[in-house]
This record gives C-alpha cells, sequence and structure tokens, in this order.
C-alpha cells in the first residue's frame, strides 16, 4: 500500500512535469501543472495515513477506538489544494489574456511576438 | 524548549504588522471605488508606511531576544507545540521593514506609473507586503509555504498587470509555471521533515534533529526544502524564469522583485538552515554557515546581476 502510494507520487510528478515541459497549448500546460501538483498532495496524506486508522473526528471516541490518521497532514493538503486552485485560476486567466492579445496558444508563437 | 519559550510575548504589534496591510488591501480592492484616485494612493501608502514602522519598532524591541508570539494564546504545552506562532528576531523584523519600505517607495511611484487602474494594483501589493511580512515572523514551517506561495501569487499577478501585448503575459505565465514546481519541491520538504520529526515548528523541529544523524530522508527534505527557496531567488542554475519576468513586469513591480522577493528566499534558506538543519552533526561547520549567508548577501551569486543591463 505504502509503497504503491509513493509510486503514485513520483509517476504524477515526473509525468506532471513531462507535460509542463512538453506542452504545445497553455491550458494543457496548466492542466499539466495540476497533475504534478496532486502528486504533492497524495504525499502529504500518505506521510499522515494510518492503517487501519479512522477519519480524525474525535466526537464519540468510546465509539471508534484505536488510532486515527493524522488531521495535520490532511489540513496541509487541503491548504495546498487551495493555493493550487489561486495559482491554476490566475493562469487560467492569463491564458485566456494571451489569447485575446496574441491570437494563439501555442508557448513557443507566442514567444515569438516578443521580438 | 530552549528555542521556544525565549520571550512569550503578548504584545500586539507582530500580529498587528500583518493585520494593517491585510486591512487596507481589503479596503482598497472593496471600497476603492468610492474614492477619488489622490485618496487611494494617500491611504494605500499611508498603510504601508504604518506597516514599515510597526516592523521597525518590532525589530528594535526584539534585539537581544526574539518575541514569540503565540496566536491565540495556544502555548507549547508538556514539551509539544500545538499552536502557530510568530518569532521576531531583528533579522526578520528587519527585513520585514525592508519589505515595507520598498512597498511603500513602490506605491509612490506607481502615482504616476499606472493611470488606467482603477484601484486594483494598491491591493495586490499590499498583500504582497502583508504577505512578506508573515513570511519573516513566521515561526511555523508550513506557515512559510504559505506565505511564500501568497507572495508569489500577488507577484504573478502583478507580472502581467495591465498588459496591453503579450509578452508581459508570457513572462507572467513563465514566472508562475517556474515558481509553482518550486513551491511544490518547498512543500514536499515540508511533508518529509514532519514526517521524521512530527512537527512544523522550525524550533522544535531544529530540537529533535539536534545531534540526530544526518540520514537520506532528511537530506532529501534539505534539498528539496533549499532548490524550491533558490528557484524562488532566482539564484544561478535556477535562474530560468528571471529574464522572462524581470524583461517584461512593470518597473515598480520589479522593484519589489528585486528588492523583496529574491531576499525573502535567501532570507528563508537562512532562516530554515540556521533553525532546523545547523544542528545535525553534519551542518556544525562555521565555514557551511558563512558560505550559506555569504552567497546571500552578495548579488554575484544572483541571477539578476546579469540581467540588469537588459531592463534598464
Amino acid at each position: 500500500m505504502s509503497v504503491l502510494a509513493y509510486g503514485v507520487v513520483a509517476w504524477l510528478f515526473l509525468f506532471g512535469i513531462y507535460g509542463v515541459v512538453t506542452s504545445r497549448n497553455l491550458i494543457h500546460l496548466v492542466v499539466c501543472l495540476s497533475v504534478a501538483q496532486s502528486a504533492t498532495d497524495i504525499l502529504l496524506l500518505e506521510i499522515g495515513y494510518r492503517t487501519d486508522g479512522h477519519a480524525p473526528v474525535f466526537v464519540s471516541l468510546s465509539a471508534h477506538p484505536g488510532p486515527a490518521v493524522d488531521p495535520v497532514m490532511q489540513a496541509l493538503a487541503l491548504t495546498d489544494v487551495v493555493v493550487g486552485a489561486a495559482v491554476t485560476a490566475l493562469l487560467l486567466a492569463l491564458a485566456v489574456q494571451v489569447h485575446k492579445r496574441a491570437g494563439t496558444l501555442d508557448p513557443d508563437a507566442l514567444r515569438a511576438t516578443r521580438e | 524548549m530552549t528555542g521556544v519559550d525565549l520571550a512569550v510575548s503578548t504584545s500586539a504589534i507582530a500580529p498587528a504588522s500583518i493585520a494593517v496591510p491585510l486591512a487596507g488591501a481589503g479596503t482598497m480592492a472593496g471600497f476603492s471605488w468610492l474614492l477619488p484616485r489622490w485618496a487611494r494612493d494617500l491611504l494605500a501608502i499611508a498603510v504601508a508606511l504604518a506597516t514599515t514602522t510597526l516592523t521597525l519598532i518590532l525589530m528594535a524591541s526584539s534585539a537581544g531576544h526574539p518575541m514569540i508570539y503565540w496566536f491565540s494564546g495556544w502555548r507549547p504545552s508538556g514539551g509539544m507545540v500545538i499552536g502557530v506562532d510568530y518569532a521576531a528576531g531583528p533579522l526578520g523584523a528587519g527585513m520585514a521593514s525592508l519589505a515595507g519600505v520598498l512597498a511603500s517607495a513602490a506605491l509612490v511611484y506607481t502615482w504616476r506609473y499606472f493611470d488606467s487602474a482603477r484601484g486594483r494594483h494598491h491591493a495586490l501589493i499590499l498583500i504582497f507586503l502583508a504577505a512578506s511580512v508573515d513570511f519573516c515572523l513566521t515561526g511555523d514551517l508550513f506557515n512559510l509555504f504559505v506565505a511564500f506561495e501568497l507572495v508569489a501569487v500577488t507577484a504573478f499577478a502583478l507580472t502581467g498587470y495591465n498588459a496591453g501585448h503579450p509578452a508581459p503575459l508570457q513572462g507572467a505565465i513563465n514566472f508562475a509555471v517556474t515558481n509553482s514546481l518550486g513551491g511544490m519541491s518547498v512543500l514536499m520538504g515540508v511533508g518529509f521533515l514532519y514526517a521524521r520529526t512530527g512537527s512544523l515548528n522550525l524550533a522544535q523541529i531544529g530540537q529533535a534533529l539536534t545531534g540526530r544523524h544526518a540520514d537520506g530522508l532528511i537530506v532529501v527534505a534539505f534539498a528539496l526544502l533549499t532548490g524550491g527557496f533558490l528557484v524562488k531567488a532566482a539564484v544561478v542554475p535556477f535562474h530560468f524564469w528571471l529574464p522572462d519576468a524581470y524583461g517584461s513586469a512593470p518597473i515598480p513591480v520589479c522593484v519589489l522583485f528585486a528588492g523583496v522577493m529574491s531576499e525573502l528566499a535567501l532570507f528563508a534558506v537562512i532562516r530554515v538552515w540556521d533553525t532546523v538543519f545547523s544542528g545535525l552533526p553534519a551542518g556544525r561547520g562555521r565555514g557551511c554557515r558563512r558560505c550559506c549567508s555569504g552567497s546571500g548577501s552578495s548579488p554575484r551569486w544572483s541571477g539578476r546581476s546579469w540581467h540588469w543591463p537588459r531592463s534598464t
């Protein structure tokens, strides 16, 4: 279980970066960035995971004895999702502006307009 | 708890120095259409100067003994840190006041620079300032990450601000993508350090690592944290985003990049090194420490030195 989760983290992160580097479309690039970002969320959740742990809700402890998964890591992952949403929204807004001004979403064609 | 309960301060100066610019930014974003242009500019400059004054007071009063402020009074109990704190030392508060001075200067410059703006850049610069102050004062590793992402997000928005043609937009996109990858690297480092020490408080992580053998996980966490911060500082091997962003950002925003953002990232490297990793047996060397703080003060190592001719 644990090795699989870390494997998924590495796979998502590397393929996300591969997508960012080889992207030919800004929207595709932003989605690839979100894929790489989701790797960090899975890593955080996996660090806080306990085998057979229950959800970190401590209202009726007598009904659910035993260990709970770490709520701190879940809070971190949640905050990271919020940060990622802000970055994605801003990048998509910039991509829309680029399409309005330059008429293309290809980063290489955009670079040619700079000179 | 050597580093944690040095001088517990209940004074409201530390939280006020971030509450003031945040409240100012909220006011500017929500109600600036009620005010004439000169009043908006004056209000934003006054807020930035007030923040600078607060951080200067903080710097003077924390000289010699760092001031620790626990939010909502969640102090450490039984040797465990359970809250989030501000640990203001003279270096951190000094960096915060530098950010305040430069943000005030940038706001004065924008008075004539952006004529068509409807008050948005005031709010963005004030949020940038609040996040910088938060970044300098915080004693919590995850809060450090969040504050720096907030600095970066406002910086992306300011780079592409009021762009009449696609070049600044392309600069902003390159900047945002590279910095987000750096941010992910920092976050993974935070996760690994938490996995090893079970804490997010800088002082407590440092205490947990003191005297411990530097195993693979700690080395990887150090590499991820330092690498992520150096991407944001644009130190030479990690400076890909810098020419695009500096070449296309508005001039007052370049002041904030060159004067605040790069320095904040180098400050983070020094702070994380000094508080967290310097207790490791492999990290005791004075040479290492000097090298680390030396590269922070010398612009030769920073990618911006070779860019100066291009932007002017």
